[in-house]
């Protein structure tokens, strides 16, 4: 019924997994031959492909082509004659029919032939070695580059060539068909005629130990759904000692468990283990098939974090930045938490700067908003005691340093951010809530200006919680700065709120 | 060591490379300048895992490649060699041929040991029945010993070991039935899943893949495997010539009588019914299956006859009464005790097996079992499943498997998530009161249908005239739908064999009524 953390192998999954894409790839290879003469490739109907299309028609690149196909039609024509004269003549039509089928089918075992050393290729990787396989989804739009625009294949078939194609197709099955089981054999025909198997693949499994992996994923689902944790923690803690299991698809459930139950260990140690075993910073392989889980969900590539590495480190963040909002700070708590940020920080800068450098914006984005949380904490610190006025001298100007290093770090890691792209930023709030630190550190007198612009964060804060509104950020932003001049700064005071860092609440 | 590293434009002659690797020792740019005065002595790749060099720390940093198994950053190039030789090394020793089929014997009879001892220390088995299954063993080593050697077929699979059992406590008349090894088995307790891990580790190293997969028993039996394969083995050695072959048939119904909570009567009727049929209730023996081709009719095996008997008794006798003894609210009333859940660890039991098979209508309780049955399941899952699961990771013997860093990893985890914690308390004053023996539950069932029995009958059926009730021929068929389903499991059956068998001595016994 669920998902099965583990890979579900078996010689009857792999025997039907061959044959459906033996067939697949034998019917597009029989399309293409009729088809490649007009067209140049096989592409899915995108917006840009049509687009290309357009585009040909418009430089008038189509005469080289249309010139083509037309000669194909003509071609077609005058078989369709010379059939049509023989019949007339006396020769039975079906006999030609056969005839040239098989004159057909004699080429394409010549084909078969020529690309003996394809042959060995799986069928199954031979299939997916057609499409691009983008990390995040198997789905992908090639929306950047021009180079691989296609036109859409907008020739019509006639019905009698599709079943031509889909009859030679299913005889060429016929051998392996023979080989298999009667169960595969009618799945395949199954499949062939166009109806999906409603039964999972779960349902067939007798294996000993797969049939109580499929029960206590089952089970776990179920008490998780029902909110009943102990029972789901001790259904996961049993799961992860069977010999087999991958915790890389179930993570996300075990969280959650350790969030909802009174534990030893929290879900920071589970993400940080699951970070230190599983996180890996190689190239995303092409060749390889993901079967059902996402890559970025189970290990991570260079350019794409792991999900189970980015949670961990939203979390500890949030978790650092929690603590600190509590109602009394005093000293000692306080260097307790820079150390916690700071080990944080260490963590990440150690991830990030060594090679192979990471390469994806997200990361750096927490590593800036790391960096943002300390200059604040520090800046704070240097707000609350100039009124003791304990910092003087030179004390004083360490700690500025401190803070100046740290908002330097800030602008630096959001620019390499936004240089690695592909994550949006909300750049401009950040920035005034830099002015904000910097001016705490030169007196009160700007105090009025930075209080309304905490105000501003939190009322923004409410709003949007996902960066990638980042359009409608700004324009919030900018509407609110207005309005809130207007105000006078008795009712800001009123409605200060503690102050809380927006990055981290995300 | 092709990998380059970006470093400082290396400047000699106008290069303008920026990439480095080391050679030998020494950094050289990309077309091959040296540079001056830089030698790495320390040539394991420190630099790119960040390690300064000549710093060498033991700590858990463990990646994985693109295929997600592990690569440790700290093994070195001539480590991770070694560990390869070690690993072709052990490879090369596999038994071929007739070497390989010796130790499988071998290893066969020291599973069959390992379960006879536990059936002999645990189920009470008398002494005697190690004595039996030595010489039925003794007898199927002689057919395979008569074989010709090109030719040689072991026929031996992990259902062998339960069939040679089966056999030997049939001919000691012992009341055990093929549904009590299935639940054994399937409940980890008598040694069967997992078995090649019991084995010596000598022994398991140098045996074939092949054989090894053949011991693990991966597959409990199912849709009546292992009743062919009792036939099969009685076939081999001539069981009926030199043993006992008759099945204690009154066990088996008494047992059936029972787990359905019928009235005693129907144990005396059955047996009437397959006294008339069989000429004699000695007559079940055991069938002797020559053909291995071909499985024949389901009905040969004694067992299952039984089976169909019963339930064609409890479908004639419920039809022809018409109200008389056993009314409808009572029938009614079973079935519902039939489908209750409770916490005796028959019924646990029982749960299990129910979910180690698919495709059976029982197949899915799962999603109705309450919270203590989970527990329990888990309790189990815990105590007996785990243990012969995981066995690898705790011994020695199976360390060969796992890399030490995989070994920390998989420590590390289990801290995080200790099995021990939380539930134990909720759950321990639970056990004491909540847990009923199976004694207390059958009179406790019993108890609940008297009422409905003979003697109130008719308070009870004038106040229950409900319209929704189910006619009686209804109801029958539920009740029977009811006992077959658990039948099928039980006996690992399939319910068109179930069909088929009872349909068969259903057209014997209306032949002979004739």
């Amino acid at each position: 019924m669920f998902e099965v953390p583990i890979t579900l192998t078996n010689k009857k999954f792999a025997q039907r997994r061959k044959l459906k894409y033996q067939y697949i790839n034998h019917t597009s290879r029989r399309f293409e031959k009729i088809v490649k003469k007009s067209t140049t490739a096989l592409s899915l109907p995108t917006p840009e492909n049509s687009a290309a299309e357009n585009n040909e028609e418009d430089d008038g690149e189509r005469n080289g082509e249309g010139g083509a196909y037309r000669r194909l039609i003509l071609q077609q024509r005058k078989r369709r004659r010379e059939r049509h004269w023989k019949s007339v003549v006396g020769e039975i039509y079906s006999s030609t029919e056969t005839e040239s089928d098989s004159q057909e089918d004699a080429e394409e075992d010549e084909e078969c032939n020529t690309e003996g050393k394809e042959e060995d290729i799986d069928e199954e990787r031979k299939f997916w070695k057609k499409y691009e396989k983008p990390e995040e989804s198997f789905e992908v739009w090639r929306t950047v580059s021009s180079q691989n625009k296609s036109p859409i294949n907008k020739q019509k078939m006639t019905y009698h060539t599709f079943k031509k194609i889909e009859k030679n197709s299913l005889r060429k099955m016929e051998v392996p068909l023979l080989h298999c089981t009667k169960e595969s054999k009618l799945h395949f025909q199954s499949l062939s005629k166009g109806l999906e198997p409603l039964q999972p693949s779960t349902s067939e499994v007798r294996n000993y130990r797969t049939k109580h992996i499929i029960t206590l994923t089952n089970l776990l689902h179920l008490n998780v759904s029902r909110h009943n944790w102990s029972l789901a923690y001790k259904i996961f803690a049993t799961l992860i000692r069977i010999p087999g299991v991958q915790i890389k698809s179930i993570w996300g459930i075990g969280v959650e468990i350790l969030n909802n139950s009174p534990n030893l260990s929290t879900s920071l140690d589970f993400l940080q283990w699951m970070c230190q075993i599983y996180s890996s910073k190689l190239r995303f392989v092409q060749s390889t098939n993901y079967r059902s889980i996402v890559p970025p969900f189970q290990t991570g590539s260079r350019t794409h974090t792991s999900k189970f590495a980015t949670t961990y480190l939203w979390s500890s963040l949030i978790t650092c930045q929690k603590s600190m909002e509590l109602p009394d700070i005093n000293d000692k708590r306080y260097d307790m938490e820079n150390d916690l940020l700071q080990d944080l920080i260490d963590r990440i800068s150690e991830w990030v700067l060594t090679p192979p450098f990471m390469e994806d914006a997200e990361v750096w984005f927490i590593y800036a908003s790391c960096h943002l949380l300390k200059a604040d904490i520090l800046s704070r610190q240097f707000a609350n005691d100039n009124k003791t006025s304990d910092l003087i001298g030179l004390d004083r100007d360490i700690k500025i340093n401190q803070v100046i290093k740290h908002i330097h770090y800030v602008k630096v890691f959001l620019q390499t951010c936004s240089d690695k792209g592909g994550f949006t930023v909300p750049n401009r709030l950040i920035e005034s809530q830099l002015k904000g630190f910097e001016s705490r550190l030169y007196g009160e007198a700007q105090d009025l200006r930075e209080r309304e612009m905490d105000d501003d964060y939190n009322s923004i804060d409410d709003n949007s919680v996902n960066n990638s509104f980042r359009d409608v950020y700004e324009t919030n932003a900018e509407f609110l700065d207005t309005q809130l001049m207007d105000l006078s700064p008795e009712n800001n005071q009123l409605g200060e709120i503690p102050y809380s860092d927006e990055d981290s609440s995300e | 060591m092709s990998t380059f590293i970006r470093g400082p434009i290396c400047g000699t002659d106008n290069c303008p490379s920026r990439l480095w690797r080391i050679i030998d020792g020494r950094r050289t740019c990309q077309y091959g300048h040296v540079m001056e005065g830089d030698v790495e002595f320390n040539d394991d790749e420190d630099d790119l895992n960040g390690v300064g060099a000549g710093v060498i720390t033991r700590r858990l940093n463990l990646t994985t490649n693109a295929t997600g198994t592990f690569q440790s950053s700290q093994l070195t190039n001539s480590q991770l060699l070694q560990q390869q030789q070690r690993r072709s090394h052990k490879k090369s020793k596999k038994l071929i041929g007739h070497d390989a089929k010796l130790l499988f014997l071998k290893s066969f009879q020291f599973i069959l040991k390992k379960q006879i001892r536990w059936l002999i220390d645990e189920m009470r088995f008398p002494e005697k029945f190690e004595n039996v299954v030595k010489i039925i063993w003794l007898k199927i080593l002689k057919t395979i010993n008569d074989q010709s050697q090109e030719g040689l077929r072991l026929q031996l699979h992990m259902t062998s070991t339960i069939s040679i059992l089966y056999l030997a406590s049939t001919h000691l008349s012992l009341p055990v039935y093929t549904c009590d090894y299935i639940k054994w088995i399937c409940n980890a307790k008598m040694p069967y899943f997992q078995a090649s891990e019991l084995l010596p580790k000598s022994w398991r190293i140098r045996l074939p893949n092949y054989y090894v997969s053949i011991l693990e028993g991966s597959i409990p039996p199912f849709n009546g495997q292992f009743y062919n394969k009792i036939a099969l083995v009685c076939g081999m050695i001539h069981f009926n010539q030199s043993f006992n072959p008759q099945i204690s048939c009154q066990g088996l119904l008494l047992k059936l009588v029972m787990q359905y909570t019928l009235p005693p009567e129907f144990y005396f009727y059955t047996k009437q019914v397959i006294e008339l049929e069989e000429t004699g209730i000695q007559n079940l023996t055991l069938w002797e299956r020559t053909d291995e081709r071909h499985t024949g009719p389901i009905s040969n095996h004694a067992e299952l006859r039984v089976i169909s008997y019963f339930m064609l008794t409890i479908n004639w006798i419920l039809s022809f009464d018409k109200d008389r003894q056993y009314t409808l609210e009572w029938i009614l009333i079973l079935i519902e005790s039939l489908t209750r859940h409770t916490t005796t660890s028959e019924s646990i039991d029982k749960n299990i097996v129910n979910a180690v098979y698919p495709d059976k209508p029982t197949s899915n309780d799962y999603f109705q079992w309450s919270d203590s049955e989970t527990l329990e399941y888990l309790n189990w899952m815990e105590k007996q499943f785990l243990p012969t699961q995981t066995k690898s990771l705790h011994n020695e013997s199976g360390s060969n498997e796992m890399t030490i860093d995989q070994k920390i990893a998989k420590r590390k985890l289990y801290k995080i998530f200790p099995l021990d914690q939380g539930t134990n308390n909720g759950s321990g004053a639970n056990d004491s009161k909540h847990q009923l023996t199976f004694i207390e539950d059958l009179q406790e069932r019993y108890a609940k249908q008297t009422s409905f029995l003979n003697n109130n009958k008719s308070l009870h059926s004038s106040t229950r005239k409900n319209d929704h009730l189910p006619t009686r021929k209804e109801a029958i068929s539920r009740l029977l739908t009811q006992i077959a389903s658990q039948i099928l499991v039980d006996f690992a059956i399939s319910e068109q064999q179930l069909k088929d068998c009872v349909f068969r001595i259903k057209k014997v016994c209306l032949h002979k009524m004739k």
